[in-house]
């Protein structure tokens, strides 16, 4: 992920539309999974075994969860990590701002600020491609 | 180590996992629909597979669904996509005669 996708003001009108669509899209899912264990049940009683196809299909639909529920984590941890470096980085900024203001504001400490914010900017980036890696 | 284009989210295991169990759920759903419509009177003349040839079916097809699809987001849209996918190609498959 070389350029995260930058969050953007969306209006009322189309944050609700999301929210419908992804509501019937789950929905539209649970129907199709429920219709298609609910298929094997019946298939179930004129044929004994394919009581093991829906002991299957139950350990499919658990993993499938999980996984979903990995991905999420990963991305709420990944935008708490980013929300917490920004905040740093917007940190020294005003610090700079200040210190430009008082007596302070010699080359040197400018120069070390800046190279410790663009260092810090350089971890993260290299923090998302381990994050990548790791999943 | 080449960087993933910006537009682009790039495969992992969950995603792949998720997306290709989605399209088995599409597969076997539109094998066994029939008996949805039938029930409780059994479909006469209907064959329908073993449950190892069907979930072997469902798993193999829908590598192709997997492929493709392993590279979205898993959210319940994404999902939905990959299980109506499954479910074409078992449509495709019964149309060429192959299952």
């Amino acid at each position: 992920m070389s350029e995260a996708p930058q969050e953007t003001k969306r209006s009322l009108f189309w944050r609700w539309y999301g929210r419908f669509v992804d509501t019937l899209s789950a929905v539209g899912l649970m129907l199709t999974i429920a219709t298609a264990i609910y298929c094997l049940e019946i298939r179930a009683h004129y044929e004994r075994s394919y009581a093991m196809g829906v002991i299957v299909a139950l350990l499919g639909l658990a993993v499938m969860l999980i996984a979903w529920a990995q991905q999420v984590i990963a991305a709420r941890d990944l935008a708490s990590w980013r929300e917490m470096v920004e905040l740093q980085i917007r940190a020294a900024h005003r610090k700079i701002a200040n210190e430009r203001q008082s007596s302070l504001h010699g080359p040197y400490f400018e120069a070390l600020i800046e190279t410790l914010i663009a260092d810090m900017r350089s971890t993260v980036e290299d923090g998302e491609a381990d994050d990548e890696i790791a999943r | 180590m080449t960087k993933l284009p910006a537009n682009q989210l790039g495969e992992t295991r969950a995603r792949f996992l998720a997306h290709w169990i989605a399209s088995c759920f599409g597969f076997v759903l539109n094998r066994l629909l029939p008996l949805v419509l039938e029930w409780p009177a059994p479909p006469v003349h209907a064959v329908f597979p073993r449950w190892w040839v069907l979930l072997w079916a469902a798993g193999l097809a829908s590598i192709i669904t997997a492929v493709f699809n392993a590279n979205l987001p898993v959210t319940a849209r994404e999902l939905m996509k990959s299980a109506a996918m499954g479910f074409a190609i078992c449509a495709v498959l019964q149309i060429l005669g192959l299952t």
